[in-house]
């Protein structure tokens, strides 16, 4: 069985904690091969992850109850809602998608939906043409920059 | 300063590598609250390695720049929300002796490298696309003349790059 995790001083990244990919050596595989390493600001060929990505749970998460992290919202009538979810803090992004219509009516139509007022608990889902449902997840950013 | 890692027996998930936000007590903290468990179900979790927020984008966006950072060898999944989340259908209308019908599945189109995402447009109405995806958005003016469904131009982007190949050949154990 290979070495998984190392806390300690690696050969090729210093001091940190790791954890490699069933089947890897943490002491020496490829840093692409990490599941996990503790990001000391690298740059370029060793750079490996920002972070884990995470969707921000709606209710539960908490002792037994599992995370709740799919809402579905409806628009059928109102042009907009409010949103609350859990605080995992201020930097989030909510996403929805409305695809894949397999019967286009003969009449004009949109249907979407888009997010304003997005802070650390809620959000407003904003409708975009017709009435609808949409399943909202809830997305953390790892950053606030424009690129990172 | 919270207890931040555990390699031993939580309490809530047995034995394992568990790791904690900040400030969260990795022995006693929600399972919401852990950046890193090694029982996740989804192993470590997937791996962000690019992101962010553009208030518009019209061209191609290079995700590797911040940090200069590698190419990652393939098309990496990238989860993108922006204003045009939506479908978009202009009925049924008679142009003279034609009768013409619109609809595009989904607006929110991108193109993927492995290096960058870009707007694009799939245009619904076949004749004027010869070409098949463009990398851009409408602007103004539609496919078929005005009011055919206006600006779709890319605004308030939020993107991820996940490091998860997304390329026929590139979903194995090579790259995952």
């Amino acid at each position: 069985m290979a070495n998984r995790v190392l806390l300690g001083n690696r050969a090729t990244g210093g001091y940190g904690m790791y954890v490699s990919e069933a089947g890897q050596n943490v002491l020496t595989c490829n840093k692409s091969k990490l599941l996990f390493y503790t990001d000391s600001g690298e740059t370029g060929s060793s750079f490996v992850a920002k972070g884990t990505h995470q969707a921000v749970p709606f209710s539960g998460g908490t002792g037994s109850t599992a995370p709740v992290t799919k809402n579905t919202v409806n628009l059928s009538s109102a042009s907009s809602a409010s949103l609350s979810y859990q605080n995992l803090g201020s930097s989030n992004f909510l996403y929805t998608a409305k695809n894949s219509q397999s019967n286009a009516s003969s009449s004009d139509f949109e249907r979407g939906a888009n997010f304003s007022s997005v802070g650390a608990t809620g959000a407003t889902i904003n409708r975009l043409g017709n009435g609808d449902t949409y399943d909202v997840v809830v997305f953390k950013k790892l950053s606030t920059n424009a690129l990172y | 300063m919270a207890n931040r890692v555990l390699i031993g027996n939580r309490s809530s998930g047995g034995y394992g590598l568990y790791v904690s936000k900040a400030n969260s007590n990795v022995l006693t903290c929600d399972n919401k609250d852990l950046l890193f468990s090694s029982n996740g179900k989804a192993s470590a979790g997937h791996l962000v390695y690019a992101g962010g927020s553009q208030s518009s984008l019209s061209s191609s966006l290079n995700f590797l720049t911040t940090g200069s950072k590698d190419n990652l060898g393939y098309i990496p999944l990238v989860i993108t929300s922006e204003a045009e989340n939506r479908v978009w259908n202009w009925g049924s209308k008679s142009q003279g002796a034609a009768q013409i019908q619109l609809t595009q599945n989904n607006v929110s189109m991108f193109t993927y490298t492995s290096s960058t995402l870009t707007p694009a447009l799939i245009r619904p109405f076949p004749a004027n696309n010869v070409d098949g995806v463009l990398e851009v958005r409408r602007t103004g003016v539609g496919d078929y003349g005005n009011n055919t469904g206006g600006t779709q131009a890319c605004t308030n982007l939020d993107f991820v790059v996940l490091k998860i190949p997304c390329a026929y050949g590139y979903m194995n154990s090579t790259y995952f």
